[in-house]
């Protein structure tokens, strides 16, 4: 067993830690209070390379695989859960092209993906539920050389900047449902963002609709072959959409751990710092406990990915537990900070905000308990 | 050999984040640097910057040279996804506890052996521990060619560099100077950003090589502690703290009042 970094993702964490501490950290107050992403920052990001981190570099990724991901999203997530949220969306994108796309689709968008110039969602989610992909409503029906897609994605992270988008439609109903994905960007007619939703947190990074009416999309736009759509979806939202709300949960844990601490041991009560009282120091060490075993878990999972391994119940066993981590952490950390955790002056309140938007994310952890709990029980594993 | 051939001096330090009045002994007086980590020191990173971008004007070759023990090599690896492209590490048992003299000896028995041909020597103006800004001018001393310190902008232009901005107390000095010098910068200079995910891919097929004392050149008696006339006699942690003053009255008044406590504490000069 070896539980040490290499020494290029450290490098790599140091790197990171540095774009977000100067890059990110004096932009979030405008984020909290505009709602808008910064668009050089998105630039900025996508020069870093920061998108194409699970990309071959033959597209002009770096490839450092999904263990490197975590720790761009973790160290993004330390100083914005929003920054970080947005960037694992746009990873995720990315990510299925990589995965599902066939050269010529890699090709042509890929590399500008990576430039920055070709921001990629991920579009599964319907008014009828994310975590029923199985009843999209949204249709592809075909034509000679194009599908007609129609339909509404609601809940879809950075809609508000997206220049393309992975979409999951229905391409048959009967006699069985079969469910495809395409890809679907600016240059086609009928393809628009909606209304963006009000949040309690993420502020920052847009989630909203996706709006596809009578929008024509070449054929040579299908991802994947007809009917595999859910396949790529789930295997997406798995190895991409799960990792990232995992990433971004670290980094709010890390976070929450740092301003507890100092927090803790700056403020003076009865003569000393709080941090000598043992109702505080008993909340520090819970955090520092839960964010030992949310490492541990979460990059374990992903450490499976590079090893080319299925991790689909070690990533959902993660998600549930890091996202919910990350919510008591929060809640501790305001805990400490007594009537400044209320405050808007203090990050504490922002932490437990972002928090909170992680457990329906990808996935509600009653899904991820569902994905964990019936592959158990099934495979006596 | 075509482009400039460029040299930065990059020094490893505690990361200041971590330092506190705990991390120092107070029965030695000293820090154990090993339960610490370290960082560029951050002004070499600034001429590690100024290096790189004047590689993509000039071409050439950016070589950085350190001196520490082998510990470090992890360390330098990320001059190497900063744009070096080779690392000499001089490392030996033998140049523990060198002073600025004995440091700036090694360093330049070091380049004169295995960087033969230089355009140009960069150094931060100072590092953040001992802070005496001392290395940069001695190295040039023992290399034999001119030097500029404390340079908040320079530029490249056909044989010599131009437009060199010297900062001094109350202004700067301009001037050109052709090649090989050795220049020391300051923060102005340029805002280094951290390595792109492809600048660290590149990493991998370079390396740092360690070069040991019997590697170079040296008079024994010129390195380490026994080359180093500077005796550290104590370090200690000075203590600031914050006093509270409250003024009373009037918007105006107050601030009045403000403005001649700080004059009173000569904050605008005398």
């Amino acid at each position: 067993m070896n539980f040490q970094f290499t020494a290029e993702q450290e490098l790599l964490r140091k790197s990171m830690r540095e774009f977000a501490e100067t890059q990110i950290a004096p932009l979030v107050e405008e984020m909290e209070r505009t709602d808008k992403m910064p668009l050089d920052l998105v630039k900025k990001m996508a020069n870093q390379g920061y998108y194409g981190v699970t990309i071959p570099q033959a597209y002009g990724g770096s490839n450092l695989g999904h263990v490197a991901r975590l720790i761009t999203l973790e160290e993004v997530g330390r100083i914005s859960a929003a920054v970080s949220m947005s960037l694992q969306c746009l990873q995720f994108g990315g990510g299925c092209l990589n995965n599902s796309g066939n050269e010529a689709q890699k090709q042509k968008y890929i590399p500008d993906f990576i430039r920055g110039k070709n921001n990629a969602a991920a579009a599964i989610t319907e008014a009828t539920g994310g975590s029923d992909p199985s009843a999209t409503a949204t249709e592809a029906i075909e034509h000679d050389d194009y599908y007609l897609l129609n339909g509404r994605k609601v809940f879809i992270t950075n809609s508000d900047i997206a220049d393309m988008a992975i979409v999951l439609a229905k391409t048959k109903d009967e006699p069985k449902k079969e469910f495809s994905t395409f890809i679907v960007d600016k240059s086609m007619a009928g393809f628009r963002a909606g209304r963006v939703e009000n949040k309690i947190g993420f502020k920052g990074c847009g989630t909203g609709e996706l709006i596809f009416d009578n929008c024509k999309v070449p054929k040579e736009n299908l991802l994947g072959k007809p009917g595999q759509g859910l396949a790529i979806a789930l295997k997406g939202i798995s190895e991409y959409g799960r990792v990232g709300i995992i990433g971004v949960a670290l980094g709010i844990m890390q976070a929450s751990y740092e301003a507890a601490l100092k927090f803790s041991r700056e403020r003076v009560i009865y003569g000393k710092p709080i941090s000598n009282l043992p109702a505080v120091y008993y909340r520090i060490a819970e955090i520092y406990a839960d964010i030992e075993a949310s490492r541990l878990l979460a990059y374990r999972a992903v450490w499976l990915l590079d090893q080319g391994k299925n991790a689909d119940v070690e990533i959902a066993a993660a998600k549930f537990f890091v996202t919910e981590a990350a919510l008591r952490c929060t809640r501790k950390a305001m805990d400490i900070h007594g009537g400044y955790g209320c405050v808007k002056e203090y990050a504490v309140e922002r932490y437990c905000r972002d928090a909170q938007l992680l457990i329906p994310a990808d996935g509600t952890n009653d899904i991820q308990r569902t994905v964990v709990g019936r592959t158990l029980t099934a495979s006596k594993k | 050999m075509s482009g400039l051939q460029i040299v930065v001096c990059v020094k490893f330090v505690l990361d200041p984040k971590d330092i506190s009045e705990e991390s120092i002994d107070p029965a030695t007086g000293t820090i154990n640097r090993a339960n610490y980590k370290l960082v560029i020191n951050p002004l070499d990173k600034h001429a590690l910057f100024a290096a790189r971008q004047l590689q993509k004007i000039a071409g050439g070759t950016v070589t950085v040279v350190s001196m520490g023990p082998p510990s470090i090599v992890e360390d330098l690896t990320e001059t190497l996804a900063l744009g070096a492209d080779k690392v000499f590490l001089f490392s030996d048992p033998l140049f523990a506890g060198a002073d600025t003299l004995a440091t700036s000896y090694t360093l330049a028995s070091g380049i004169k052996k295995f960087v033969s041909s230089f355009d140009l020597i960069l150094c931060g103006a100072r590092s953040l521990d001992g802070s005496t800004a001392q290395v940069g001018p001695q190295l040039a001393v023992h290399l034999g060619i001119p030097w500029v310190t404390n340079l908040s902008a320079f530029n490249w232009q056909q044989d010599r560099f131009v437009n060199l901005k010297m900062k001094l107390e109350d202004g700067y000095l301009s001037f050109a100077v052709k090649p090989p010098v050795l220049f020391t910068v300051n923060r102005d200079i340029n805002q280094p950003s951290p390595p792109t995910l492809m600048d660290i891919v590149m990493a991998r097929s370079k390396n740092v090589t360690i070069i040991s004392a019997q590697d170079i050149n040296l008079e024994s008696n010129r390195v380490g502690l026994t080359g180093s006339p500077t005796r550290f006699k104590e370090i200690f942690y000075y203590p600031t703290k914050r006093k509270k003053e409250l003024l009373f009255g009037s918007p105006e008044e107050m601030v009045k009042a403000l403005f001649q406590e700080l004059r009173t504490k000569g904050m605008f000069g005398q």
